[in-house]
């Protein structure tokens, strides 16, 4: 016999759809929700309510965003003559966190996969080119992933910039800081090894 | 199939869960098989580099009888593929050729023919050889390895040999002597006839030192598109891609 009520059921159900989360994970979870404090539950339950509806697209750089324009492409103290172009909105997010960049974004929505039927019309690429057409960049940085697809949209895009006056760079890409060269896979050691660098 | 190990090309990865992929490969013994790559996931992992497009890996492949999909329990990467991105027309190629395995390589078939077809043109491929050339090598062989490359060498009609030239049937494109041949009907010329004639007795590194006449190309999407009866988007790309780069 079940002795979980319906509404527990319901929210295995739900928890189980969340990446990452298993059967044993999900009732964790639910345990931990019907233990804490009701006030924590009512706050989650408010704040995912809220999140649909209260983050969108911005529609410049097309970053996730509560305000459209979003905070990074209305701030008058970010170099507005670098723009890095990465994948996923998230991405953002990390490069934000390392405090090494204070250009403007644009994101993707993914990158180019024709055997998945992803082509350059299903990506943000036109408003992108459009971005750089309207000028006041000089350097665009195509942050996308070090992966076969992820350079066959870097080059795409590249061959779209052509004609505009921009600088046009990759990320470097190599081994990990606090790494152990060991313990790196070839590929990413090749290159590593390839784009040394003169100390 | 219980516990095996077996060379193949990577044809396709496709994230599954959080930090596993759905990886497509084509097998040297074992044809076309699916099968999940626990923790191949997020660049972090040493796996993420055996699964991009066109990679040679040696796999310890496990099935469990009625599973749907096969586990890879162990992924060596025998020859990467990253080269392939150093130009766009290359990497729109590498999908194109993945999409033809995929869609003609009948799955869970040994397949030792397409095997080796694939493991050459990626070689041709990675060699910097024609993209063009490549692309139509392979097409040309899918359909002939799958029965379904109409005779080059006699008539389709008639049964009357071919001349160094050939019109093509208006529906399915098939072979056919002036004769034989419908008002209108598209010529392929002498160079375009000798290319896919020679790619059935010549290596794809040799056919690729040069582009593939318009010609062939054409046909032979024409005809692949036909035996496919869908879109083959990758195929498309490449042909874009190629159009824009002249």
């Amino acid at each position: 016999m079940d002795l979980r009520p319906e509404a527990v059921r319901k929210l295995l159900v739900h928890l189980k759809r969340l990446p990452g989360i298993g059967s044993r994970s999900a009732q964790r979870l639910a345990e931990h929700l019907l233990t804490c404090p009701e006030e924590e539950v009512e706050a989650l339950a408010a704040s995912l309510a809220h999140l649909r509806s209260s983050v969108r697209l911005c529609s410049q750089c097309f970053l996730l965003t509560a305000e459209d324009p979003c905070p990074v492409c209305q701030d008058p103290d970010r170099d507005r003559s670098v723009l890095l172009v990465v994948e996923d909105p998230t991405t953002a997010w990390s490069v934000e966190a390392s405090g090494a960049y204070h250009g403007l974004y644009h994101a993707l929505l993914g990158h180019l996969s024709p055997l998945h039927g992803i082509g350059p019309d299903e990506l943000t690429i036109d408003a992108l080119v459009k971005r750089v057409a309207s000028g006041g960049f000089q350097e665009v940085i195509l942050g996308t992933n070090p992966t076969v697809e992820g350079e066959t949209t870097a080059l795409y895009i590249a061959r779209l910039l052509e004609p505009y006056n921009v600088v046009v760079s990759r990320p470097a890409s190599g081994i990990p800081m606090g790494g152990d060269l060991g313990a790196v896979d070839q590929v990413t050691l090749g290159q590593a090894l390839t784009l040394r660098r003169k100390l | 199939m219980s516990e095996t190990t077996d060379d193949a090309i990577v044809l396709d990865a496709v994230p599954y869960q959080d930090r596993h992929q759905i990886v497509t490969v084509l097998t040297a013994q074992h044809g076309l098989i699916r099968g999940v790559l626990r923790g191949a996931r997020g660049g972090k992992h040493p796996l993420a580099a055996a699964t991009q497009l066109l990679s040679k890996v040696r796999l310890t492949i496990w099935r469990s009888p009625n599973a749907e999909l096969a586990t890879y329990r162990s992924i060596e990467l025998e020859r990467p593929s990253f080269a392939l991105a150093e130009t766009i027309e290359r990497s729109a190629a590498a999908s194109a050729i993945a999409e033809l395995f995929v869609t003609f390589c009948p799955p869970e078939e040994a397949a030792p023919r397409h095997y080796r077809l694939a493991n050459a043109v990626t070689a041709a491929l990675l060699e910097g050889l024609d993209s063009g050339a490549l692309v139509a090598y392979t097409g040309l062989w899918i359909l002939a390895l799958g029965g379904l490359l109409p005779e080059l060498d006699v008539c389709s009609s008639c049964g009357a040999p071919l001349g160094d030239t050939f019109h093509l049937t208006s529906g399915e494109a098939h072979p056919v002597c002036e004769t034989c041949a419908p008002p209108g009907s598209p010529l392929v010329d002498v160079r375009a006839a000798a290319f896919l004639r020679r790619s059935l007795s010549t290596s794809p590194a040799a056919m690729a030192a040069a582009p593939a006449p318009p010609g062939a190309a054409r046909w032979l999407d024409r005809l692949i598109v036909a035996e496919a009866a869908r879109r083959l988007k990758a195929l498309e790309f490449f042909r874009k891609t190629v159009s824009n780069g002249r």
